[in-house]
């Protein structure tokens, strides 16, 4: 009998071992991640399109231009200058509350060295002759720490003004987005690291945007859960626990998704502008 | 003779222990109580970080809106004594009054925006936007750093208050209450620019 029983307790004990493995990872897990009030970068950081509201072109144009910035000012002094767009759907004004920009952008770690912007545009559902439509109601500007040296507020206000607000892009936001992007490109080039200059052409831009065909960008989508675990985004208690979460999926299903790009690690301290729109 | 050894060691193998354990405890949240103490430092230089920068964009936004002068000049009144008032206090090292003094530059701002917003003439200057951007911005900044300090001094009092650091703390000279960076209701809220199409 005490044999039978020994023999039993032997036969279970890989299953109960398995068991515990994945409980306490689980456990793991759940502790681990601290309740983050917004949603994860995307894959391709640069572009975080959450109210689906911009068009393939733009949005590569986006994620294209940051790379570019990144790459070639990284080695600079200062350098590694990121901006990122995020947009959002909101059902009321008041919603619009419940974002604090500079919570967000600490989240996202944008810029190296705090040299860093971020771009959030608000959107509501609205009804033109039955007609429903998203519409961009208010535009937000964060300012890394030390990109406030080189982008004043009132530079900012001024840029959002004369693009994304531009009366000739009336109607054309991708057009306006691409414009303010151009514009901060060109503060950040010329003023930040010396460039001499920073050219742009709209109407080729146009152009672009009218003959673009590629596939979609997978920019709406936050990073996996394992990534953000690996990513600089999380602790570093996330990170010693990602380690078992991480084996597990990695041998249930033999892949883990990788994210293109990713930020630098920068903070800010509330610098940059609000612009509202009726 | 060999047990009552065998005891004693044992006896003050635990002993030995618990002092090594009670002593990495108190250098480990002694440690820990300076860095908590060093960031509240770090932010507080912040706050000062910002309201120099406040004060010195002041001058630069009321001369750039032309026609501001000739309506407000209780306005310079306010923000001139105000000004003078945090340099008092700073001097002195009294935050009550540095906060009183950041609270009346905060009001003295609010008000440049009333008068800009009451008088057409004024706002139609291209330099209003930027006026109102400006001190948007600085307004946002500041309530950034005074929230990041209080957090810095929230964890520092819940840290010193807990056992067993409350034993220790005020004997290796932790102070057990900092005071929070307080603002009256509705003193440091953020403009938003709104305008019609």
């Amino acid at each position: 009998m005490k044999c039978q029983s020994l023999i039993s307790m032997t036969k279970i004990r890989p299953l109960h071992g398995f068991l515990l493995f994945f409980l306490v990872s689980l456990l793991i897990v759940i502790t681990g991640c601290s309740s983050d009030p917004y949603p994860r970068p995307t894959k391709e950081y640069y572009i975080n399109d959450y109210a689906h509201t911009l068009m393939n072109a733009t949005r590569s144009t986006i994620v294209r231009e940051g790379e570019r910035l990144f790459d070639w000012t990284k080695e600079e002094e200062n350098g590694g200058a990121q901006i990122v767009f995020a947009t959002f759907e909101v059902q009321t004004l008041s919603e619009i509350a419940d974002y604090d920009k500079t919570d967000l952008f600490r989240q996202w770690r944008i810029g190296k060295n705090d040299m860093g912007i971020l771009v959030v545009m608000f959107f509501m559902e609205t009804i033109v002759e039955d007609v429903e439509y998203l519409e961009l109601v208010e535009t937000q500007i964060e300012i890394g720490y030390r990109m406030e040296q080189y982008l004043t507020p009132s530079e900012a206000g001024l840029i959002v003004d004369t693009t994304l607000y531009n009366e000739e892009w009336d109607g054309f936001l991708d057009m306006g987005v691409a414009h303010l992007l151009y514009e901060l490109l060109t503060v950040v080039y010329i003023e930040a690291y010396g460039y001499e200059s920073f050219n742009y052409d709209m109407d080729l831009y146009l152009d672009y945007l009218i003959n673009y065909s590629e596939t979609p960008l997978d920019d709406s989508i936050p990073m996996s859960l394992i990534f953000y675990l690996l990513s600089p985004y999380s602790t570093l208690w996330e990170k010693i626990s990602a380690v078992l979460p991480f084996v597990i999926v990695f041998f249930l299903t033999g892949s883990i998704g990788f994210a293109r790009n990713k930020g630098g690690g920068g903070s800010s301290g509330g610098m940059g502008i609000f612009r509202r729109r009726r | 003779m060999n047990k009552q050894k065998t005891i004693l060691i044992s006896i003050l193998s635990v002993l030995g222990i618990l002092i090594v354990a009670m002593t990495g405890g108190v250098i480990g949240g002694y440690n820990n109580l300076v860095d908590l103490d060093e960031d509240i430092g770090g932010k507080f230089s912040q706050i000062e970080v910002r309201l120099q920068e406040r004060h010195d964009k002041i001058g630069q936004i009321l001369g750039a809106v032309s026609g501001l002068q000739q309506h407000a000049e209780t306005i310079y009144n306010m923000i001139t004594s105000a000004r003078e008032a945090y340099a008092t206090a700073k001097a002195s090292g009294d935050m009550d009054a540095m906060i009183e003094a950041d609270a009346a530059e905060a009001i003295a701002l609010t008000e440049v925006l009333l008068v800009v917003e009451q008088n057409p003439l004024i706002t139609a200057n291209v330099g209003y936007y930027a006026l109102i951007d400006e001190i948007s911005s600085m307004e946002a900044a500041l309530a950034v750093a005074r929230r990041d300090y209080n957090q810095a001094v929230q964890a520092y009092n819940a840290s010193v208050r807990k056992f067993p650091r409350v034993l220790y703390a005020s004997m290796l000279g932790f102070e057990r209450d900092l005071p929070y960076w307080k603002m009256n209701d509705g003193a440091d809220e953020v403009p938003v620019v709104d305008f019609n199409d």
